[in-house]
């Protein structure tokens, strides 16, 4: 079995392949009848013939071989195709320019093969090809980037079955290369350069181009030059320009062109044909710049010509609006009052709500109710009854009352053909309306129901807002009037009215003004209209007189507001009654001026100094006292008025003000020219507001002159002095001249008696120039030191008295000083008493005055003061007096005297105590001795 | 002394003046108190004592009044005639006074005939 | 139609076609022909062919196999096998059923 399979196998591959062989030998010959029968049949064009040696065409149908020949052989490109754009058939050299291989082109779209920017030209011209042939300049895609300006040439190909179109493709680049040179060498000027082909397309844009029309070259090209560099020219101008430029000459001039962005302006252009080698134009190149600014000027002049040119005609033109307006609304009148058609509609549509009726008439032939004949959409919605249920119905039977609604009105509206308006609240609907009712017929109305309610509540609102505006103007006391500058009227609010002093109501303007006090008119009458005129706001005080006498001072600030135009439309001013205000301005000016007056007229320096002493005010007096002009004061520190110790002192004195204390002194400043001067002052410090210390004010006095008196007084008194002193002193020196003259005289006396006499009579002088003589030494013109005068003149009298007994003397007034008026009697008594003393106390036989007395004889006075009383005792510890010795009886002159003399100068109480010697106790208190 | 005989008052502050003043008037006849040093004394004496018919009065006295102002003082109570003693300065203190009165004065130092003279002279006005 | 038949059938309808026209020049047949083809492809293969089209007279470098070539000329290069239809190609069917697209009864 294993030969059967082997067999077998070999077989069936065998068999396989013979079945394979004899399908594609069935193949091959039924494709050869099938081209025997194409062949035959007449569909074949040509056969191939590959043999070893090559291949071989051979053309069945040979009548276009030249033709073919030529269209396969010529520079240009060529196509055939479909009516609907689908190439058919394409030369080599066509495959060439579009840089594709040929057998990808056909059956392909020629609108494939054109640039974007020419594809609907190309459908354009497409569609149109059986009307017009197509040659334009355009651009067709050249590989995969490329592209290549050709020019195509397009005739339509109509035979019976249907049409092809033939293309003819022209490389244009060496055309596009004369265009491109003549546009780089226009570059280097630097205008704008633009070159257009003969379609207008813009085929260069070049960077000047760029910045003078705004558009990038991507946007420029391709598109047509009137819509990219739009040039302001009429048709005729620009036809000429074209001629001109067909016939080979170029032109020069200035147009306006529109940027991109809109704006228009001028440019100086030059334009140029280009032709290619046939001398066909090819394109236009254009350089152009800017000349705006050299317009500019030009055009304002114009603009302003125009402008007054304008404005004329602005005004001829509003005239001529408005008479037209004026036209237009008698037309409209017209028209609507002769079409019942357009009211129609009207009613239809209105907004609101409209009916139309019909008096009904009782039996009694008298109004009764009205018939309800037409109503409106918007009537519907008022009532919320829809048409076919009023209609033909009276009210009452419509609307279910008793009475007709707003009868009276609509009755006599019809009676009398007037028309009437009237407001009312439809309580159902919570609105308001406002009703007209007029009769388009006798026996007929209609009404119009306006929907009000907004407005009333904007009514009510602005009266709230009128009424809180009034209240407000109330409570400040300010009031508002107007004045409408076109017919004068005024209105004034409530309470300007009150201000004023006028009733409420309707009022004149002379009302207020008659009201101005008449000095103030003019003025304000000037300030109103200055105002008006110049467009200032207004601002005025005047007076005006109440009704009942008072003067009232008023203050006011307004101004215009104008209309559209400019032209002032409304005065508006408010007003205020400032009386109060005005009166205390006034009496504090008063005060301030009497404040200034007091200050200048002031016969003291008011000066007043910062916390660091410098001036901020000194009056005219305080400037004359340092002889400065009050203007050279302020601003200079205290202390520059002050020399050394002055500063000092001052230095010392402003620590004190600081603490808050016054002060009360004297000092002496340096005037301008450097003399001094003395002053009086009184200063009490000032406070901030803070309450921390800021500067002192002065009241200063010139005491310069007191000062000279009071250096005279003491001179002079010490002058008196010296002469008091020199007066005692001659009074001393007369006396004892006297007492010298006494002694001449005693050397003649001859009688013991009259020696004895003689020395009374010159201790007695003694006496009395020894007090002048103490005056003089103690230079005390009144106080006489006792101490020191009784001790001398206790011995005085003793020396002069010069007995054969020693007597011991002691004086006992320490401390005690009296007047003249006391020391001279006391002088005088010493003297009576110490000589009697002497004469009689200590006879010589005596036991009490021997040698081997225990006691010396001793003569003493004493001066004792007790409590304002002096006591002045005068003793010896003689023998005592005589027994019966009356005081004042006595004989003897001494006592007498001292008797007399105490009482009538001491005032003294003379007390005599006879215990151990003789004791004279004199008690007197020193008194006021003239 | 007897009722009849004038009484003079010695209105004087110097002590020995006023004495010998005394002695003299005494000696002449007249009544003469003790002399007193003040013008407040001098009043007090007018207004107290038996009116005396003539006063001597110093310009210069002890106390608070001058002689001129006591004189104007016991004018008020009295009409008593006056005689002023006076130093050379009391001149012009009279003059300063304004007496229109006609006024007598003794200088001093006194020339006692003078005084004699003038005080009967005074007395029999 | 065998089963197997309509299996290929469906299968052709996603296939990729590369299809080439060889034609004579430019004239009335060639236009017809590639009119008429550009039409079945675009009914039937729509976005899935690609259609040269060769002018025997201007491009030499494209030889058909045979010997003997007629034009115009369809040769479907894919899918295989490679078939030809001969003609003008204003027979639908006959383009159909050269090109596998319909059963050949």
């Amino acid at each position: 079995m294993v030969k059967d399979s082997g067999a077998g196998n070999d077989l069936k591959r065998e068999n396989e392949r013979l079945k394979l062989a004899n399908e594609e030998l069935n193949e091959k010959v039924r494709e050869l009848e099938e081209t025997l029968e194409a062949i035959r049949s007449g569909e074949v064009d040509a056969i191939v013939v590959t043999n070893g040696e090559g291949r071989k065409v051979y053309t069945l149908e040979g009548a276009d071989h030249p033709y073919r020949v030529l269209v396969e052989n010529i520079r240009e490109g060529a196509l055939t195709l479909s009516h609907t754009g689908m190439i058919l058939y394409t030369n080599t050299r066509f495959a060439d320019m579009v840089k594709l291989p040929a057998d990808k082109i056909a059956g392909t779209s020629i609108l494939d093969f054109v640039c974007p920017e020419h594809q609907a030209d190309m459908e354009d011209a497409l569609r149109e090809i059986l009307n017009r042939s197509c040659r334009s300049r355009l651009r067709i895609r050249q590989g995969v980037r490329g592209s290549l300006p050709v020019l195509i040439s397009m005739n339509p190909l109509t035979t019976d079955a249907d049409t092809k179109i033939s293309v003819v493709v022209t490389d244009r680049r060496k055309d596009e290369d004369r265009i491109m040179l003549q546009a780089r060498m226009l570059d280097a000027v630097g205008d704008a350069v633009i070159a257009a082909d003969t379609k207008n397309k813009i085929i260069y844009w070049n960077d000047a181009a760029t910045k003078t029309y705004g558009w990038e070259p991507e946007e420029a090209l391709g598109r047509d030059l009137i819509e990219v560099a739009t040039p302001k020219i009429s048709h005729r101008e620009a036809r000429e320009i074209a001629d001109r430029l067909k016939k080979g000459e170029t032109w020069t001039g200035e147009y306006v062109v529109k940027h991109r962005d809109g704006h228009e302006f001028p440019i100086y252009a030059s334009d140029a044909p280009i032709f290619d080698d046939d001398g066909k134009l090819i394109a236009i190149i254009g350089a152009s710049h800017d000349i705006t600014s050299l317009k500019r000027t030009e055009d304002e002049l114009r603009k302003k010509h125009d402008d007054l040119n304008a404005a004329y005609e602005e005004i001829t033109a509003t005239q001529e609006e408005l008479r037209q307006n004026l036209d237009e609304l008698t037309r409209a009148e017209k028209t609507l009052s002769e079409s019942e058609e357009k009211f129609r509609v009207l009613f239809t549509q209105m907004v609101e709500g409209s009916a139309l009726h019909e008096i009904v008439y009782g039996a009694s032939g008298d109004p009764v109710d009205y018939r309800i004949l037409d109503i409106n959409p918007s009537f519907e919605c008022i009532l919320g009854l829809k048409r076919e249920d009023v209609i033909g119905k009276t009210s009452k039977e419509a609307y279910g009352v008793d009475t007709p609604p707003y009868f009276e009105h609509y009755r006599r509206v019809t009676e009398t053909g007037q028309s009437e308006e009237f407001e009312v609240f439809f309580a159902p609907m919570n609105k308001h309306f406002s009703v007209s009712a007029y009769s388009p017929e006798p026996g007929k109305f209609a009404s119009i129901f306006s929907d009000i309610t907004d407005r009333k509540m904007a009514e009510e609102t602005l009266l709230e807002k009128d009424h809180m505006l009034a209240e407000s103007q109330r409570l400040a006391h300010v009031g508002t009037w107007k004045m409408d500058l076109s017919t004068g009227d005024v209105s004034f609010s409530e309470e300007a009215l009150r201000i004023i002093g006028l009733p409420p109501g309707k009022h004149e303007y002379s009302d207020f003004r008659d009201r101005v006090c008449p000095e103030d008119r003019s003025r304000r009458d000037a300030e109103i209209q200055e105002a008006i005129e110049h467009d200032k706001p207004y601002r005025s005080e005047f007076l005006i007189i109440l009704p009942e006498g008072s003067v009232r001072h008023i203050r006011a600030i307004g101004d215009v507001t104008k209309d559209s135009r400019g032209r002032p439309v409304t005065l508006t001013v408010t007003i205020q009654d400032d009386t109060e205000h005005a009166e205390a301005v006034a009496t504090l000016r008063e005060s301030e001026e009497k404040f200034r007056t007091i200050v200048e007229t002031a016969n003291e320096g008011i000066w007043v100094v910062d916390a660091n002493l410098k001036t901020t005010f000194a009056n005219e007096k305080m400037a004359r006292i340092l002889g400065y002009l009050p203007g050279e004061m302020p601003g200079k520190s205290a202390l520059d008025f002050m020399d050394e110790e002055g500063r000092t002192l001052a230095a010392e004195r402003l620590k004190e003000r600081v603490l808050g204390t016054r002060g009360s002194y004297e000092h002496k400043y340096l005037r301008k020219d450097g003399s001094e001067v003395w002053t009086y002052a009184n200063v009490t410090p000032l406070k901030d507001a803070e309450g921390r210390f800021a500067g002192s004010i002065g009241m200063l006095t010139d005491i310069t002159e007191r000062k000279q008196i009071e250096k005279t007084l003491k001179r002079s008194l010490a002058e008196k002095e010296i002469l008091l002193s020199e007066i005692h002193h001659r009074v001393k020196n007369n006396l004892a001249a006297f007492i010298s003259l006494l002694s001449l005289e005693g050397s003649y006396v001859e009688t013991p008696e009259g020696q004895a006499l003689k020395k009374d009579l010159q201790n007695r002088a003694r006496t009395m120039a020894l007090i002048h003589e103490t005056l003089y030494k103690t230079r005390q013109y009144s106080e006489v030191n006792m101490e020191l005068y009784l001790s001398t003149l206790i011995d005085q009298v003793v020396n002069s008295y010069r007995s054969t007994q020693s007597i011991r003397t002691f004086v006992d007034a320490k401390g005690i000083t009296l007047g003249l008026g006391s020391a001279t009697p006391i002088g005088l008594i010493i003297n009576e008493l110490v000589t009697n003393s002497l004469k009689y106390a200590f006879p010589l036989d005596s036991i009490q005055c021997q040698a081997d007395r225990k006691e010396p004889c001793t003569i003493g006075i004493r001066l004792i003061k007790e409590d304002g009383t002096y006591l002045l005792i005068v003793s010896d510890n003689g023998i005592g007096l005589p027994k019966d010795l009356n005081i004042r009886t006595t004989k003897s002159l001494g006592l007498k005297l001292v008797n007399f003399i105490a009482r009538h100068q001491l005032r003294a109480d003379l007390e005599i105590r006879t215990k151990n010697g003789t004791e004279f106790v004199f008690r007197f208190k020193e008194r006021d001795h003239g | 002394m007897t009722m009849n005989d004038p009484s003079i008052l010695i209105v004087e502050d110097d002590s020995l003046i006023a004495l010998h003043l005394q002695e003299l008037l005494q000696n002449a006849g007249y009544d003469v108190p003790d002399p007193v040093a003040s013008g407040e004394e001098a009043i007090e004496y007018v207004r107290t004592s038996p009116l005396p018919d003539l006063i001597l009065m110093d310009i210069t006295l002890d106390g608070k009044l001058n002689g001129i102002e006591t004189a104007r003082q016991i004018e008020k109570i009295s009409d008593i005639p006056v005689i002023y003693l006076s130093a050379h300065s009391d001149m012009e203190l009279l003059a300063r006074e304004g007496n229109s009165a006609p006024t007598m004065f003794l200088a001093k130092p006194f020339i006692w005939v003078d005084i004699l003279q003038k005080v009967k002279k005074m007395l029999h006005r | 139609m065998t089963a197997e038949f309509e299996a290929t059938l469906e299968q052709r309808k996603t296939e990729h076609y590369v299809l080439r026209l060889y034609i004579a020049g430019n004239n009335i047949r060639s236009h017809m022909a590639i009119e008429n083809v550009k039409k079945i492809c675009e009914e039937y293969l729509k976005g899935r062919y690609e259609l040269e089209v060769v002018d025997i007279y201007q491009d030499h470098s494209k030889n058909p196999v045979d010997l003997v070539l007629a034009a115009p000329t369809l040769v479907k290069k894919l899918p295989l096998p490679l078939r030809k239809v001969i003609g003008d190609m204003t027979r639908k069917e006959k383009v159909l059923i050269g090109l596998d697209l319909v059963p050949r009864t």
